[in-house]
């Protein structure tokens, strides 16, 4: 399997599990020329920028573990992006994490990180 | 939702209340401290979030702006941690506004939830007290020095979840009170009846005790310098109130205060005489206290004198004059209180044995005298009694004759001491040594031999004009040591003798 079709696996899945729990998703893969967030959901009028990261090993590390600081400052920058297109800059917002452990044969987990940082540079 | 909550740090000696403003809105959830905080006070955001998670508070994911006030004033404390986490709690409506109104909180935050004892607490609640605050919340380490302070609820918290309990009523503390007198005699384990012989130089540490003045004490190796001066303070009056208080507050400063209860032995201090400047008088980018004012109120003891580094002596010029030191920074400049007694001790040559009676000196007559240019003039001027220090005769030592005790020359030189106070009230201050020309003028009558014994020597000994009103000063506190309202042409002749004779040997 190809890093990219790993990856959209992997949000598919996680676009699942979020509709599973009650999520709106608001919008999947929002681009700007900085970079892209993943999804973009929605629950009790809070909106949540969620990355997703998928892995099929722990060779390289925890999945979130990847989630580091270059990347947060990134997410942060295209989530003001959004918020600024909507206009919506005093609604609550919050970043998640989503991890996908993808195994053989359609086997999965998946363990979602709530309030996963706040970015303050 | 806004919250305004008060917290405490120092600058020198002085506290200053700062007004910890939190802010949490909508928005990108991020966590800023803003108000010239240093890094100690920026890394606080780590200790109060896990803090507050591990006493089960709930920490907002929200935009949380923390707002240091007044903006100009450098804060560097982690002591501002409490306040901090007290102004999310409120503004994050976990608990309500008017609970936390006059009440200053003070304290570092450990990780689990804890509360850790911060420097210079008293001075911080000090000036708390004078801002009109009624209730004061600090970690049990720091208790006993906050309720120095009195008209002051303290509430002695050990966590997080105390204060917080306390002030939704969910489990209310008691203030704290003080479990001792506020002042006790000090004790101690030496005593002038320990030293044998030595009368002149016993006369000249009372009259010094009596009057605060500056002492140097020339003398052989092993005479008995070090001894005599480690018993000054067993016969220095016990401190006041309020000469008590800012001595604490000065340890209390620098950090150095361990002691269960507030301070009340005179300080004694002596310095190594590698010291540096910086040690002696104070110093660092925000200036700590140095040796001169951690012996505020107290005795200075530089033993082996002109060792010291000569840089270093002549820094003692201002605090010696003035009773203050200031020191100026590019980031803050400080004044410390620095009235002290100076007790130096130092041999009269290198080899040590000029003037011994039946060991013979060494040094050549230049060795001697590069000795003792060591010590610049205008420093010897401002010591009041110089004394010798003979090596005490065997049959001496060995006599075992009953010396007086400690207790016997304090109650002399208390009864000296009151006799300033009363006469030296108008002038704000206690002792003769402390002096203004004018309260010389003023206080110090003279009878008519007295007057012409003095202008004699002034022109024979070719004094300064600073060394007249020193040696006027010396013969008050021994007119007063013999209950005396003038002062007789004895008290001058006594005390003309403890002057600077150095330079004669």
């Amino acid at each position: 399997m190809k890093d990219k079709e790993l990856g959209n696996l992997g949000e598919s899945l996680a676009v699942k599990y979020l509709r599973n729990h009650g999520y709106t998703i608001l919008i999947k893969n929002f681009r700007t020329r900085i970079g892209e967030i993943d999804i973009i959901a929605q629950k009790n009028n809070m909106i949540i920028f969620i990355e997703v990261k998928t892995r099929i090993s722990f060779h390289y590390g925890r999945p979130s573990e990847a989630v580091e600081y270059r990347k947060q400052y990134k997410l942060k920058k295209v989530a003001e992006g959004y918020l600024t297109q909507k206009n919506s800059w005093n609604s609550p917002c919050r970043f998640d994490v989503i991890e996908v452990m993808a195994g053989a044969d359609k086997n999965y987990r998946i363990h979602h990180i709530k309030n996963a940082f706040i970015v303050s540079y | 939702m806004f919250a305004c909550i008060h917290g405490a740090t120092t600058l020198g000696l002085h506290g200053n209340i700062i007004k910890v403003e939190t802010d949490i809105s909508n928005g990108l959830p991020a966590f800023e401290i803003v108000g010239l905080a240093t890094t100690s006070v920026k890394e606080s955001k780590e200790r109060v979030r896990s803090a507050m998670k591990n006493s089960a508070y709930d920490f907002p994911m929200r935009r949380i702006t923390v707002n240091l006030a007044p903006a100009d004033l450098k804060k560097d404390s982690a002591g501002l941690d409490t306040a901090i986490a007290i102004g999310i709690m409120v503004s994050s409506g976990q608990i309500a506004s008017d609970k936390t109104t006059s009440s200053l909180f003070i304290g570092e935050l450990s990780l689990d939830g804890h509360l850790r004892p911060v420097t210079g607490v008293l001075s911080m609640v000090l000036q708390g007290m004078q801002e009109g605050f009624k209730h004061v919340y600090v970690c049990p380490e720091n208790t006993t020095e906050a309720l120095l302070c009195e008209n002051m609820n303290i509430y002695s918290v050990s966590t997080f979840c105390e204060i917080i309990n306390h002030l939704t009523g969910l489990c209310p503390l008691t203030p704290a009170v003080r479990t001792k007198e506020r002042l006790t005699m000090p004790e101690y384990n030496v005593d002038f009846s320990e030293v044998q012989g030595q009368y002149t130089a016993k006369r000249a540490l009372e009259i010094a005790a009596a009057g605060g003045h500056n002492v140097l004490m020339i003398g052989t190796p092993g005479a008995g310098k070090t001894m005599l001066a480690k018993r000054i303070a067993t016969i220095l009056p016990p401190m006041n109130i309020h000469e008590s208080l800012e001595v604490t507050k000065i340890y209390s400063a620098a950090g150095l205060f361990q002691q269960v209860d507030m301070l009340t032995e005179r300080p004694f201090r002596s310095p190594h005489h590698t010291i540096s400047t910086a040690g002696l008088i104070g110093g660092g980018t925000i200036p700590k206290p140095g040796e001169v004012t951690l012996s505020h109120n107290g005795v200075l003891f530089l033993d082996e004198f002109p060792e010291f580094p000569r840089s270093v002596l002549e820094v003692l010029r201002q605090p010696l004059e003035d009773g203050i030191v200031n020191i100026a920074r590019v980031n803050a400049t400080l004044s410390y209180p620095a009235r002290f007694m100076l007790i130096a001790a130092m041999n009269p040559c290198p080899c040590g044995y000029l003037g011994d009676k039946d060991r013979e000196c060494t040094c050549t007559s230049g060795e001697i005298r590069r000795y003792i240019r060591k010590i610049s003039g205008p420093l010897l001027d401002r010591i009041d009694l110089h004394v010798q220090v003979q090596r005490p005769q065997y049959t001496e030592l060995t006599a075992e004759l009953p010396q007086e005790k400690s207790d016997c020359i304090r109650e002399r030189v208390l009864k000296a001491r009151r006799l300033q106070e009363t006469r030296l009230h108008d002038y704000r201050i206690t002792c003769n040594a402390h002096m203004s020309h004018r309260a010389l003028k003023e206080t110090c009558p003279m009878t008519k031999e007295a007057q012409r014994l003095l202008h004699t020597s002034f022109d024979k000994l070719k004094l300064s004009a600073r060394s007249y009103d020193r040696i006027i000063k010396v013969s008050r506190t021994i007119a007063d040591l013999n209950n005396s309202a003038v002062i007789e042409d004895t008290h001058v002749a006594e005390a003309l003798s403890y002057r600077n004779n150095l330079q004669r040997m």
